[in-house]
């Protein structure tokens, strides 16, 4: 990313697909991603995405990551089952702490039985056992 | 031979100090860093402070048991062996400071010593031992590098001797080192240091810097220069203001100011208001001066207008004014820019700045017109009076009612109701959270509605919620949980071990689920009997009989699901925030009807008070098509229809919950349906605020005794004369009806209005609950801010973060509904404007905006009861001021109206002797008047008006002009 834009640049993902020749559809989550993990911001007053440079090295990001590290965790473990998936709607079973938590995609919500879900709703990014899932369904 | 740490383990117990360092010398990088480790458990050993045995008042006697030679020994140990960071950790007192340090240094110099000495300058102290001259000499043996920062955070304290308690000046000092006053002493100006404090007392530093340029060791001109750069240089509020006083102690030239304008011009940046002030008062001096840089003074105007210190809008106009006198072409330039202190809510701000442009604007001119009528909406009075040239001519007012905006139907949202098992799995793994209030309510309605799918698949996915259950009514107690949130948990327990009842196969993983846990806690050897014991034994620790709604709501949830009746609970929720749509409650009563059953009775009066009607016809045609008898009576009595108390009504809890929210006009006929006098049903109550004589408790120390001494606190009574009406039936007569089950008339099902009650000694999860209890009756929950007023406002002003919790969480609430107030919403309202808590006061005044809107507040009450408040000034007037001026004033002609009437009986509940600030409330009350065009008619507040003139000269103006009134002007 370091390469592609400099501070507080402006980000826009379909002019950077056109510019490197990638498929548009490799794009399209890549500003939720890049957001989720901290190198782009969204500007409320010009209603874009512009780009972060962080204070450390980027490969370092997914290690201070704990939820997604946990999510890798879970999988390496084998704690995640897929029990149903019509590619609409994907539900699956993921092994917690005494009990296994129901996970459910479906297109317009991700939902989770653990606390952390229940308590922020998504307000605060999708749980371990959902990031598990998306990691698995993405293999 | 022996090993170094035995050698150095000996020469510590034999405590021989002179063998030390020759030992140490012996040791290499190496061995420094090998050796660490045994001094770090030398260290625990050594430095352990415990207990050394009694002490002569017979408590324990804490200390070391090493000696004072021993820690030193290690102190100086520590030096030598340590990193930094582990020197740093370790005791070190004694060790840094010159005599010490100057027997190691010569021998030994840890690497890290030059950035250990340096980083003083960031401590916010530095310790006393290190000072100019010591530091000056570590430099010149090399052991550190010179650091500016440092020697700035230093400089100051050379001058000075200590001499306790007085300080001897020693200026001599400065000319000891040629580099102190070449360089070092300009470092003063540049990082921050300590000179305000080094000056406090008197003004050593200003002088001797003086003298040094009367002397001519320093140049004038570069400590004046250097001086006003140091103003701007983003230090601290102290050392800033003590640069401002350096530069006026300097007394500059006219000729030295105006060199100096573009450094002096870049202050008005500074976020202090002294240095600000100071440089608008030397440039007014200047303004008329040839030599003034007027442009870039103007360009700077926006920003110094826009302070909020009045001192320097006030200096700016001044300022302003002189260009304008001087520079005729450019007066409508500078009436633009002094258009900008129009922003200011202070009406002498308005006037000065109003004054100001109507004396040197041109009216006609369009870029000044557009500049000043830009604030139109903003202006008081007085000033709108002053710039009416400049102004958009305003339409008179138009009639009242057509300006206040009355919703008939509010825009109700609809709850969505769990649609399948799937829904039910994530509404109960959150119901614990809290995420809505209704959550509550929702839950056992879910469960009701799918209880016949709890197949095992199922009931596994419940796992999660179950096991939340578990955690929420034994697991360690949350700030932000509720009473009721463990009651639900309870009740989902309860429901669990039921499945393993009526399906022990399907059921055992929770059965699982829940001997793990019990044996969780057993292992912990925690008391398991409040886990096994269901949601009938519940009860909150207070015994407060407000939770019992709450309760039996889920017991006629819990008598159905164990009965296994597939019955729908009445009192769900169908909209936000707690609401129950007529039409749905009477489809609900019907499904009761056709399986021959009766609802609950709690159940069935939170319903009735949760209803809602839309419209009228419509629910009476469909409940004519679907209910019969008394439950069709009961609807058509909340829909309007006659009906009269009989005895052979079933359900008199409810006709008592319908007849108190829906038709309480008309409770003195149905009043024999309760036990409590009428007064209390109409949640009516007395109350008073006073201040309050007392003794209080104090220790007196040269009696070494405590002592009653008398004091004052403000206090808010609140008094609720609830009385059992009932006739007494005789002692025989009721123990043969107890023990035979008989009701006799005098005898009462007890029902919702018995139970509210808000019950604590020291709140402690109330404030969590509270939004759900006065959800029980949102269409009237006159009793619930009743008992918050009489609990939270006891002493006036909301003491712990629990109490301010209580009254926001009621505030929150009040925000979401819609009724008329009665006399608990008034006082809880009115009262909420005073406190001491700004949040609270916001929100109170935001409820009174929706209220005026809707047309469901009394602003009359709202004032008579501020008024009462602050006959003997339970809280200072300035709050209520600020509040009205920001969030209250110019809402609306309609606002202003009721606002109007607000003030008008506030004043006149108030005390003949005017309180601080009255001022500020008489400005208001002038400018609302003139907002209105009215004038002042009631007697009272003339009245009081006449006393405050006759106490207080200063009010005697603003209350002439009051006398004089609006009702004639345009």
């Amino acid at each position: 990313m370091d390469s592609y834009s400099y501070a507080n640049q402006e980000f826009n993902p379909t002019l950077l697909a056109v510019n490197e020749g990638l498929d548009l559809k490799k794009v399209e989550n890549l500003t939720g991603r890049l957001s989720a993990i901290g190198l782009l911001g969204f500007d409320l007053d010009d209603n874009n995405f512009f780009y972060r440079r962080l204070p450390f090295k980027t490969s370092r990001i997914l290690t201070l990551n704990p939820r997604l590290k946990d999510a890798e965790k879970l999988l390496a473990e084998g704690k995640v089952q897929i029990k149903s998936n019509t590619g609409n709607r994907v539900e699956a079973e993921v092994e917690g702490s005494g009990v296994h938590h129901m996970v459910l995609l479906e297109a317009d919500q991700d939902r989770c039985t653990c606390m952390w879900f229940s308590k922020n709703q998504g307000e605060r990014g999708v749980c371990k056992h959902i990031l598990a899932v998306k990691k698995l369904l993405a293999k | 031979m022996s090993t170094f740490a035995e050698q150095y383990l000996n020469l510590l117990k034999e405590q021989r100090q002179a063998d030390l360092f020759p030992l140490l010398q012996t040791l290499t990088d190496a061995e420094r860093k090998k050796f660490a480790p045994e001094l770090k458990k030398l260290d625990t050993q050594y430095f352990k402070y415990e207990i050394i045995g009694k002490s002569k008042w017979g408590g324990d006697e804490y200390g070391y048991k090493s000696t004072d030679a021993q820690r030193h020994i290690l102190a100086l140990t520590h030096f030598v062996v340590y990193n930094r960071k582990d020197f740093e950790r370790a005791m070190n007192i004694g060790i840094i400071q010159k005599d010490v340090l100057d027997t190691i240094l010569p021998w030994y110099r840890p690497t890290w010593f030059n950035d250990y000495i340096n980083s003083f300058s960031d401590n916010e102290f530095i310790p006393s031992f290190i000072d100019y001259g010591w530091y000056m000499e570590l430099i010149d043996q090399e052991h550190v590098t010179e650091s500016a920062l440092l020697i700035a955070r230093l400089l100051p304290g050379l001058i000075l001797k200590k001499v306790y308690p007085e300080r001897e000046y020693q200026p001599e000092k400065l000319f000891e080192r040629p580099v102190t006053l070449q360089k070092h002493i300009w470092h003063l100006f540049e990082y921050t240091n300590t000179l305000n404090w080094a000056d406090v007392s008197d003004e050593i530093w200003k002088k001797t810097f003086k003298d040094l340029c009367e002397q001519e060791t320093l140049p004038r001109a570069k400590v004046l220069e250097e001086c006003a750069a140091a103003v701007n240089r983003n230090f601290n509020q102290g050392l800033s203001n003590w640069f401002t006083d350096l530069f006026i102690y300097f007394e500059p030239t006219k000729a030295e100011l105006i060199s100096l304008q573009p450094v002096l011009l870049n202050t008005l940046n500074s976020p202090h208001s002294k240095p600000v002030n100071t440089i608008l008062k030397l440039f007014k001096d200047l303004a008329g001066d040839d030599g003034f840089e007027q442009d870039g003074f103007m360009e700077h105007c926006p920003l110094v207008l826009s302070s909020e210190s009045k001192t320097t809008v006030t200096n700016t106009l001044m300022i302003l004014e002189k260009l304008a006198k001087k520079h005729a072409d450019r007066r409508n330039k500078i009436s633009i820019l002094a258009s900008q202190a129009l922003i200011h809510q202070d009406d002498k701000l308005q006037i000065r700045a109003a004054k100001f442009i109507s004396k040197y604007a041109d009216s006609s001119s369009l870029d000044v017109w557009e500049a000043v009528s830009a604030y139109q909406q903003g202006l008081l009075f007085e000033a709108k009076g002053i710039l009416e040239p400049f102004l958009i001519s305003e339409e008179p007012a138009e009639d009242l009612s057509d300006l206040i905006e009355v919703n008939e139907q509010p825009d109700r949202q609809p709850i969505a109701f769990p649609q399948n098992f799937d829904e039910l799995v994530y509404l109960a793994s959150q119901a614990f959270d809290q995420n809505e209030a209704y959550h509550f309510d929702l839950l056992p309605a879910a469960i009701l509605n799918f209880q016949h799918e709890m197949t095992e698949e199922n009931i596994r996915k419940l796992l999660p919620a179950f096991q939340r259950a578990f955690k929420t009514s034994t697991g360690d107690w949350v700030s932000d949980r509720g009473y009721l949130d463990s009651m639900l948990a309870k009740f989902l327990t309860s429901y669990g071990l039921l499945l393993i009842k009526f399906y022990p196969n399907a059921a055992l993983p929770f059965k699982n689920l829940y001997d793990d846990h019990l044996n969780k806690l057993k292992e912990k050897n925690k008391d398991t009997k409040w886990f096994e014991s269901g949601i009938k034994a519940w009860e909150v620790f207070t015994h407060s009989k407000g939770y019992k709604p709450h309760k039996h709501i889920l017991l006629n949830a819990f008598w159905a699901l164990e009965h296994n009746l597939r019955v729908p609970l009445l009192s769900t929720p169908t909209h936000e925030p707690s609401l129950v749509s007529v039409d749905e409650l009477i489809r609900r009563i019907s499904m009761y009807q056709n399986r021959n059953t009766r609802p609950g009775l709690m159940d069935y009066q939170v319903a009735v008070m949760r209803c809602f009607i839309d419209n009228k016809d419509e629910a009476l045609s469909l409940a004519n098509s679907l209910l019969t008898g008394e439950p069709r009576q009961l609807i058509g009595f909340i829909l309007g229809e006659d009906h009269q108390p009989n005895p052979q009504h079933h359900l008199k809890p409810v006709w008592l919950a319908a007849v108190l929210t829906h038709r309480r006009e008309l409770i003195h006929a149905w009043a024999g349906y309760s036990k409590w006098n009428e007064e209390y049903l109409l949640a009516g109550f007395s109350w008073s605020s006073y201040v309050e004589h007392y003794e209080q408790k104090n220790y007196n120390y040269q009696k070494k005794e405590y002592e009653m001494e008398p004091a004052t606190r403000n206090a808010v009574i609140v008094s609720i004369n609830k009385t059992d009406t009932s006739p007494i039936a005789s002692g025989i007569k009721s123990l043969w009806n107890k023990l035979t089950g008989n009701k006799t008339s005098t005898e009462y099902e007890e029902g919702y209005f018995d139970f509210i009650e808000l019950k604590y000694k020291y709140i402690s999860a109330e404030q969590n609950d509270i939004k759900r209890l006065m959800y029980l009756s949102p269409n009237w929950p006159e009793h619930w801010l009743v008992y918050i007023s009489k609990e939270a406002f006891r002493y006036f002003d909301l003491t712990g973060e629990n109490d301010k919790r209580l009254v926001i969480s009621a505030l929150e609430a009040l925000m979401t509904l819609n009724y008329v107030y009665g006399d608990a919403g008034h006082l809880f309202i009115a009262t909420c404007m005073l406190l001491n808590d700004k949040t609270v006061r916001l929100y109170a005044a935001e409820l009174w905006i929706k209220g005026i809107k809707e047309q469901t507040i009394d602003s009359k009450k709202i004032g008579e009861i501020i008024g009462k408040h602050e006959y003997n000034g339970l809280a200072p007037l300035k709050r209520l001021t600020d509040l009205i001026l920001s969030n209250m004033l110019h809402i609306s002609p309609a606002h202003d109206r009721k606002l109007e009437q607000l003030l008008a009986t506030c004043i006149s509940n108030m005390n003949a002797k005017p309180l601080n600030n009255t001022k500020k409330l008489l400005d208001i009350y002038l400018e609302v008047l003139a907002a209105n065009k009215q004038s002042v008619t009631d007697t009272k507040v003339l009245n009081v008006l006449s006393e405050w003139g006759k106490t207080s000269s200063s009010l005697t103006p603003v209350i002439e002009r009051i006398k004089q009134g609006f009702s004639n002007s345009k």
